[in-house]
């Protein structure tokens, strides 16, 4: 009997492989000029952690082995061996939106790298803070199109919609996160709407399940015979909305750091999970949120990412962040004290605003007031059944 | 209850007679209000910094039946009397 030739097998691309282009790595030399002298670990994935703070050669090979024994999902374009500072000085990665064939962003793999810290070098706490901020600001207005958003919604008088059912988290790993999800679903859901009304003057004409159901409705009623025709409203009567908001995911990934010389690189994935069972704290979270938004009209779609570092409420001057911090009943004083407890919400609002800052670069004005409603009516953006978060008490 | 609203102008002021609003859509696509409740306000705080009004409520309800009533929908808070005096 003749041997079947073996049929060759198409080698799969791995999965969640980040592919990076020129254009990526031209961003990364250019950002790494920005971070000078020590190590900012700034990585993300469901399976990687993030780190942050002065990374020696025992941190670099726990990363290292992390990277290459973990989840291969990092392509290493820049190794340097020039001594320990500089270990790692390369960047890892960078961008792991991975997306569709039809351009949705299905899933978040790895975003960042190591970015050299200039102010990791200083001991000042809120000094660092403040430049992982800014951080978060500048790969937020970096990895968007902003020119892009603007000329999206360029209809006037539109109006858009959001698939709240879409909402979600791709993955949590902390159970502040977890217990408070609907909260924080509802919450940036609101947020959204309040920007997106509030920097484009659009109009949200109500949750895309009850405008879908109500179609269907009518269309069963018009085919009806034993239903009065005139009752029915004619086909069309609802405006099907120009924009929706969907797949809108948030992301709140925790890090640890190390009280000693080792590192949570090198400790099992689980043990993160819970604070302070080994290490010292929860040091940092980052939080992304994501989002597409179709046009209906054109069938064009743009996806919209924002980053968020636990930063102290001060340096966020927007209301989106004093709705969440004061919801979640956090305070200046609190967030100093203890720092780990807060840090989940605290990235979240971050993000919040961020993306706030998109829509408001972007937008045509300033925030200010939806024009098509009454000018004696604002939208309530947070409903609250505790009145100890009341403002007074949290000082 | 509790009320966060994002704005960046205090629309309202002590005295001033609210009512907390919920709309939806009917059949045809135009706006249905609700009343969720009505209050004199007395009883707020507005951060001008940080674009925060917070509202508090006389009333106070069962978060779990207002959850379930108005998950989904969206709230406005309006002014519908001023302060006569």
């Amino acid at each position: 009997m003749e041997e079947q030739p073996i049929r060759e097998r198409k080698e799969r691309e791995p999965e969640g492989v980040v592919r990076i282009t020129e254009e990526i790595r031209e961003k990364i030399k250019y950002l790494s000029k920005f971070f000078k002298s020590r190590f900012l670990v700034y990585l993300m994935s469901s399976q990687a952690v993030f780190f942050t703070g002065k990374m020696g050669e025992v941190h670099a090979r726990s990363l290292d082995r992390f990277l290459n024994n973990g989840p291969k999902i990092v392509e290493v374009i820049d190794k340097s061996n020039e001594g320990e500072n500089v270990q790692l000085a390369g960047w890892k990665d960078v961008i792991g939106v991975r997306r569709g064939v039809d351009g949705r962003i299905k899933s978040i793999d790895l975003l960042g790298g190591i970015i050299t810290l200039e102010s990791a070098n200083n001991s000042d706490p809120e000094e660092r803070l403040l430049e992982l901020a800014i951080l978060a600001k500048k790969l937020t207005l970096e990895h968007n199109d902003i020119n892009k958003i603007r000329n999206f919604f360029n209809r006037e008088n539109a109006t858009f919609t959001i698939n709240r059912n879409n909402v979600r988290n791709l993955r949590g790993g902390y159970s502040w996160y977890q217990n408070n999800f609907n909260v924080i679903r509802d919450y940036t859901s609101h947020l959204i709407t309040d920007f997106l009304g509030e920097a484009f003057n659009m109009r949200n004409v109500g949750d895309i399940s009850s405008m879908d159901y109500r179609t269907r409705e009518r269309g069963y009623a018009r085919s009806n015979p034993e239903i009065n025709q005139q009752t029915v409203p004619p086909k069309g009567t609802i405006e099907f909305p120009d924009y929706i908001v969907d797949n809108v995911s948030i992301n709140l990934i925790p890090g640890y750091e190390s009280g000693g010389s080792g590192t949570t690189l090198s400790i099992p994935r689980e043990r993160f999970g819970t604070q302070g069972q080994r290490y010292e704290a929860l040091r940092y979270v980052q939080a992304v949120i994501t989002l597409d938004i179709y046009n209906s009209r054109t069938n064009e779609r743009i996806s919209i990412i924002a980053y968020g570092i636990p930063v102290p409420y001060s340096y966020n001057s927007s209301g989106s962040y004093s709705i969440f911090t004061r919801y979640f009943g956090i305070a200046i004083s609190n967030h100093q004290n203890n720092y780990s407890q807060f840090a989940g919400p605290l990235a979240i609002a971050n993000a919040i605003d961020n993306l706030k800052s998109i829509f408001c670069f972007s937008g045509k004005k300033e925030l200010g007031y939806y024009e098509h409603f009454d000018p004696n009516s604002v939208p309530v953006t947070m409903v609250s059944f505790n009145k100890d978060n009341r403002p007074d008490s949290q000082t | 209850m509790q009320y966060f609203v994002f704005t960046t102008k205090n629309i309202f002021n002590k005295g001033d007679k609210v009512a907390i609003i919920c709309y939806d859509f009917d059949a045809d696509g135009n706006i249905k209000e609700e009343i969720v409740e009505e209050f004199i306000l007395n009883d707020y705080e507005y951060y001008e910094d940080e674009n925060l009004l917070v509202i508090n409520s006389p009333h106070n309800y069962n978060e779990e039946e207002f959850v379930k009533k108005y998950k989904k929908k969206e709230l406005l808070i309006k002014k519908i009397e001023e302060d006569k005096n």
